[in-house]
């Protein structure tokens, strides 16, 4: 609309300037025949200049004010209205400078001194003509005078008559009296009532007695020669009179006259007009050229806005593309190169918004892979970590510090290199590893056998080779397993089974012996006397006992191998401690057992008989450590503790007896393995089987003061014994053990 | 057509006002001025007297003594007046006198343009003085005004303009000088 408006405005402007310069045009070629409409023409044209000139100034004003506070495209815009207004000023001023001198000049041509003399002496010429004339007209009206003078007053009108008709002038009047009455008249022309008057300066001058003659134009009548003089026949002034006589100046000599006076009353008025005809060419020169350059101001203005327009919309958009907006679309504001520039930056734009809507999409991939792996990594059984060649650790799994027993976060970004040789899990761990990262293997197995503080670990370890990124070497990923509960359990079976074959195989011909052996002594024993009924006693009784004892034995084994379901019911492990603590006492009066009982420890789920098994296995074993010893003791002490949602009761029975042979510790829950001289060597592999049926976890070591020191860890709740049967509870004891 | 006791009442006024004509002329600022105006009612028609001094400024007379015609305007109104609301003009009069200068016989010539009467004289200060000098002039019939109303005549005399040349048109209107023209005299018609 604006924009129309503009257009309207700018139209209306040349209509005017092109009307201005016809005008002038018409002016030049016809100078003295102006027509008043020029006047409002060159006020109209001074009002658009007016006008112009306060859009113009408007539009400065805004323009300098956004140079000022440094708003874009200003600067271009300045300079291109500043360049359009030089281009557009030179030339015009110089127009006008030549146009200036040229209508001065074109004016000034029109006069010449030569000419005016002429037409004076014309005029002169004329008038000393007429002036013959003139005095010859004067002698004849004094005679008239002079006859009316002797004429009575009465005949007067038919004397004037006559008189007119003879000297041939076209009207005679005598005036008298006071008043200058007019006494009597005659005119040629009848239609004219009234005579034409002297004017009263001649009136004045006859009353005082001269006569007076003169060339007179008379209305509709043309050029007259007025003569008018005293009539000498009254007495008193008052009453004296005067005869008026008009004559025409006809013919050829009144026409030249009157061309002589009209070509110079033409010439003089254009002297008087020099002045003004020029000031009415400058202005509406002046005027149409202001109009041309200010309207070539504003035609910069409009043009420096269209073309800085497109390039103001550029560098904003540049600006959002540098904000990082891609958004941003351009109009297209034409067909030519700034339009190109335009659509090329649009395409621009649309290609960084693809491009980072790509990068933004594989990043996210990229995420979604890592937070998957990550989850993988960390569901993973397995313990995963990685590092560079500087062996400075990178990733690590949390199964990776469970396993070995550390928290590796804390390692994190640090060099392993000086964790090799210590004696910790994870110090054994790299010991073992760099054997290989030494040897330069790029990718290895292993199966290593490393001492934790709760016995012998095995893991099953892989290395793989990083694949290399740019000059930095490749660094390495190790997976292990710990396989130690996996062999155990495996042992374990083969131990059952073995334990079922043999009581199995065993136990068949044990009863035949003892029945074979009972009835032997039932039959021959009334029979023989002295030294032979006594050997028969003894052996009888012997075969009978050993077989009963190897019985026992069997029932163990079979024990051992059994794996009946556990009846899992509530109940107060301290009070179970008590009682077996109590029935000890009592069969072993030699027996000294402390109790440390911890009173928060809630009913523990679990299969109590297997419980009562395990204490009783657990104090038999102190009480056989104990045997033959004057200070013997035995200390079992309980503890409740719970991490998080995991509640977990510690029993630990230690006691000051000889303590573990340290090369049978990290073999002690095995089968057979016992530094006893009497003992299956099943019980501490049967407490380590109940326990782990349980979730629970065990854990044997030698006091530092002496003795041995047994720990049990029984899951209090569901939760905490499902999570430990799924395999993680004797890992987590050990973390808590570093933790601790 | 000339009235009855124009001349004589001409003849007055140029024996009154020659003593002190040249002496005016020299300092007297440019300018137009009504010094005196009446109207007498003389048998049911208002006649108007007026005497109106006429200073051109040196630019006319020397424009006028160069041939250019110089028309003066006389511009009368009769205004009724209204007590509670605007007044009204009931009649408006212009007189246009022109006053030429004729090179061959130098004379100026004073010519009434609704008339057609035409006066020559000698001088230029005698042709402007009787120009300025208007006697028995008929302005209205007085039963074509309002029986009871008030009504008040007015008067000024002005420079016409606009029967100039173009050029001097535009110069008049801009230059001072040319612009002239007498204040309104206001005097009690009919009360």
């Amino acid at each position: 609309m604006k924009r129309y408006g503009m257009l309207l405005l700018f139209g209306v402007g040349m209509i005017i300037m092109l009307a201005s310069l016809i005008i002038l045009a018409k002016s030049t070629s016809n100078s003295a025949n102006f027509e008043s409409m020029h006047v409002w023409l060159v006020f109209l044209n001074a009002a658009a200049a007016v006008a112009l000139l306060v859009v113009i100034g408007f539009n400065l004003g805004k323009l300098l004010l956004q140079r000022h506070r440094n708003i874009t495209g200003s600067r271009l815009t300045l300079r291109l209205v500043g360049t359009f207004g030089v281009l557009a000023i030179v030339p015009v001023v110089l127009v006008y400078i030549f146009s200036y001198q040229f209508i001065s000049r074109g004016i000034d041509s029109w006069f010449d001194v030569r000419v005016e003399n002429a037409l004076t002496d014309a005029m002169e010429l004329s008038r000393t003509a007429l002036d013959m004339r003139v005095r010859d007209l004067l002698v004849r009206t004094e005679r008239m005078a002079h006859t009316l003078a002797s004429t009575d007053s009465r005949q007067a009108g038919y004397q004037l008559d006559m008189l007119r008709r003879q000297n041939g002038a076209s009207e005679l009047t005598l005036l008298g009296g006071f008043n200058n009455r007019i006494i009597a008249t005659s005119s040629a022309n009848t239609e004219s009532l009234v005579p034409d008057m002297p004017g009263p300066d001649v009136l004045l001058q006859v009353r005082a007695g001269n006569e007076y003659v003169g060339l007179d134009p008379v209305a509709q009548g043309g050029l007259h020669i007025r003569a008018v003089v005293p009539v000498s026949g009254g007495s008193a002034w008052w009453n004296r009179m005067s005869l008026q006589a008009l004559y025409p100046v006809g013919g050829e000599q009144s026409g030249l006259a009157d061309r002589v006076q009209g070509a110079y009353t033409r010439y003089r008025e254009l002297t008087v007009l020099r002045g003004p005809l020029k000031l009415m060419f400058n202005l509406t020169l002046l005027l149409v050229l202001l109009l041309s350059v200010l309207m070539s101001l504003w035609g910069a203005f409009v043009a420096a806005r269209t073309l800085v327009q497109p390039i103001q919309d550029l560098v904003e958009g540049t600006r959002a593309v540098a904000r990082g907006d891609f958004t941003t679309r351009l109009p297209l504001p034409s067909r030519d190169e700034v339009g190109y520039l335009v659509s090329s930056f649009n395409e621009m734009t649309q290609r960084l918004a693809e491009a980072r809507d790509s990068a933004r999409k594989s990043r996210e991939q990229v995420e979604n892979e890592r937070s998957y792996l990550g989850a993988v990594l960390t569901r993973l059984s397995s313990g995963v970590i990685s590092f560079n060649a500087a062996l400075v650790l990178k990733t690590a799994n949390p199964t990776a510090g469970a396993i070995l027993g550390t928290d590796l976060h804390q390692y994190m970004g640090r060099s392993l290199v000086g964790l090799a040789g210590e004696d910790t899990l994870l110090g054994q761990f790299v010991t073992a590893c760099r054997r290989h990262l030494d040897a330069d293997d790029k990718e290895w197995r292993e199966e290593m056998v490393l001492q934790g503080p709760t016995g012998r670990r095995i893991f099953m370890v892989s290395c793989a080779m990083l694949p290399a990124t740019g000059e930095v070497p490749p660094g390495r990923v190790v997976v292990f397993d710990d396989l130690t509960q996996l062999i155990d359990a495996q042992r374990d079976a083969a131990w059952g089974e073995v334990a079922r074959r043999l009581a199995h195989e065993i136990k068949n011909p044990l009863t035949p012996i003892q029945l074979a052996a009972e009835r032997m002594r039932r039959r021959y024993l009334p029979e023989l006397k002295g030294e032979d009924a006594d050997v028969l006693d003894r052996s009888t009784n012997t075969i009978v006992q050993q077989v009963e004892a190897m019985k026992s034995m069997v029932n163990a084994f079979s024990e051992y191998a059994r794996a009946p379901l556990l009846a899992i019911t509530p109940f107060d492990l301290n009070a179970l401690v008590r009682e077996m603590v109590e029935l000890y006492r009592t069969r072993e009066a030699d027996m000294k057992v402390q109790m440390e009982l911890d009173p928060a420890l809630p009913p523990v789920r679990a299969d109590a008989g297997r419980v009562r098994q395990i204490l009783h296995n657990l104090l038999k074993n102190a009480h056989e450590a104990l045997e033959n010893r004057a200070e013997g003791q035995a200390r079992i002490v309980t503890h409740y503790f719970r991490r998080g949602a995991e509640e977990v009761a510690e029993l630990t029975i230690e006691d000051n007896g000889p303590g573990f042979d340290p090369g049978i510790l990290a073999k002690a829950f095995e089968p057979y393995v016992t530094s006893k001289q009497k003992g299956t060597g099943l019980g501490l592999a049967i407490v380590k089987k109940l326990t782990e049926e349980h979730g629970g976890s065990i854990r044997v070591q030698n006091r530092a003061e002496g003795g041995a020191q047994i720990t049990i860890r029984l899951p209090i709740n569901e939760h905490t014994r499902s999570h430990a049967l799924l395999g993680g509870i004797e890992r987590r004891a050990g973390g808590r053990r570093e933790a601790k | 057509m000339l009235r009855r006791g124009v001349l004589p009442a001409l003849l007055w006024a140029v024996l009154l006002s020659l003593p002190w004509c040249g002496a005016a002329r020299a300092d007297e600022q440019p300018g137009f001025v009504i010094r005196t105006a009446y109207t007498e009612l003389v048998n049911g028609v208002y006649y108007l007297d007026a005497d109106v001094g006429l200073n051109l400024s040196d630019d006319a007379v020397n424009a006028l003594e160069n041939g250019l015609p110089i028309t003066v305007k006389l511009q009368i109104e009769i205004i009724k007046h209204r007590s509670w609301w605007f007044n009204s003009t009931t009649a408006t009069l212009t007189q246009s006198y022109q006053i030429s200068f004729h090179a061959l016989t130098r004379r100026f010539i004073v010519t009434n343009l609704n008339s057609g009467e035409q006066q020559s004289y000698s001088t230029y200060r005698e042709a402007v003085t009787s120009m300025g000098q208007v006697s028995d002039l008929p302005i209205i019939d007085a039963k074509l005004l309002d029986a009871g109303a008030h009504y008040n005549i007015r008067m000024r005399a002005v420079l016409d303009v606009t029967s100039m040349p173009g050029p001097l048109q535009l110069f008049a209107s801009i230059f001072k000088g040319w612009d002239l023209s007498s204040d309104w005299y206001q005097w009690v018609l009919v009360s």
